[in-house]
């Protein structure tokens, strides 16, 4: 495949599914910043691999895992080596952040796999058993997880 | 907050993030005026840089522009690939220097690549760190384009022997008066033994990192 080739599909990919990509690392960090990060990663990834990725089938299963990965790897990075940050520059904040952050304190309360199977299964419109395919654990854990987040969820607005 | 099943909450994330993906590629948005200013050739550095790795790199960008200018030190390089960019951001009314920069590991070892080790310093001594890495700053030109000849990424990166890191490093302006140079501060310990051992004797290979 040509690298013309391969970036249309790059872009094509990009467009259809940064959306989704963003969404799971915001459902895992709860944080907008990160998450923005983490999706561009993921796609970074992609256009490195794109020799070897299987671009005959929908590469948003193979981003979502990647994302997820991502996600557990930069908390485990932030446990062992706290970060520094040298810019003092207050974060360029978009409408849809604002929006976020009114509802970001009740989400706070679900642990990172409790938002993840949640949105999805519930905003992204995977199965369950699809999620847990891509969370990397069993159906029942991602039912339960659900379960929990919702009643967490109904506890925030009672 | 009256759905007592907590939808109305996840209805909320859900209409909050229909949001749309940056724009590709990622470039300035903006530029005003184009250059950081003139380089020169560092052929002549290069013994400099190799003995002040240690403690940090000096990419002099004062003088007459000639080419990109490149700087060398056992065990690597550090280039500039084009003139720098003064961009306005009218969203934060602030304003970066962005540099296009490839770094690249020249030794048989791992490097470990780190934007946040780069300091632009200004005419009057005035000094700022790169702000992409971790922050949560504006993203452009602060991370590299995959559109271009990224061969690695510009966040933390571990590169391989002979592998290559290329991209934006922003630098916010605190000065009002022009960038004069780069510097490359702050390399990791187990690195800085790695460069320790170059700078010493630079025709021994460096020491393989972890």
């Amino acid at each position: 495949m040509t690298d013309d080739a391969y970036d249309s599909r790059f872009r094509t990919a990009y467009l259809d599914d940064w959306k989704a990509v963003f969404r799971l690392a915001l459902a895992w960090t709860n944080d907008w910043g990160e998450a923005e990060q983490i999706a561009q990663e993921a796609f970074a990834r992609l256009w490195q691999r794109r020799a070897t990725v299987d671009w005959t089938k929908p590469v948003l299963a193979w981003l979502l895992v990647v994302a997820r990965r991502l996600c557990t790897d930069r908390f485990r990075r932030l446990r062992s080596h706290p970060v520094l940050v040298t810019s003092r520059v207050a974060p360029m904040v978009g409408r849809g952040e604002v929006e976020w952050l009114e509802v970001r304190e009740a989400f706070s309360k679900l642990t990172p796999s409790e938002r993840s199977g949640l949105v999805l299964v519930t905003v992204l419109g995977f199965s369950p058993a699809e999620a847990a395919g891509l969370l990397g654990t069993g159906d029942g854990a991602v039912r339960a997880a659900i379960s929990r987040g919702r009643a967490k969820l109904r506890r925030e607005v009672a | 907050m009256s759905n007592p099943n907590g939808e109305n909450l996840v209805d909320r994330w859900r209409s909050s993030t229909e949001v749309d993906p940056p724009p590709l590629p990622n470039r300035p948005i903006s530029t005003r005026s184009g250059s950081l200013g003139p380089a020169i050739s560092l052929g002549a550095l290069g013994l400099v840089a190799a003995v002040v790795l240690g403690g940090g790199v000096i990419l002099s960008m004062a003088g007459t522009p000639t080419s990109a200018p490149t700087i060398t030190a056992p065990p690597v390089t550090l280039e500039l690939l084009g003139p720098g960019q003064l961009v306005h951001d009218n969203g934060l009314d602030t304003a970066w220097y962005g540099l296009d920069v490839r770094f690249c590991n020249r030794s048989s070892g791992y490097f470990t690549y780190l934007p946040t080790n780069a300091a632009l310093v200004f005419a009057d001594g005035r000094r700022t760190g790169a702000t992409n890495g971790h922050g949560r700053g504006p993203r452009t030109p602060g991370t590299p384009s995959w559109l271009s000849d990224i061969e690695g990424w510009m966040d933390k990166a571990t590169l391989s022997p002979g592998e290559c890191v290329s991209g934006w490093l922003a630098f916010y302006t605190v000065s009002s008066s022009e960038p004069v140079r780069l510097e490359w501060h702050g390399l990791t310990l187990d690195v800085a033994a790695a460069f320790g051992t170059a700078v010493s004797t630079p025709a021994s290979a460096p020491s393989r990192q972890a």
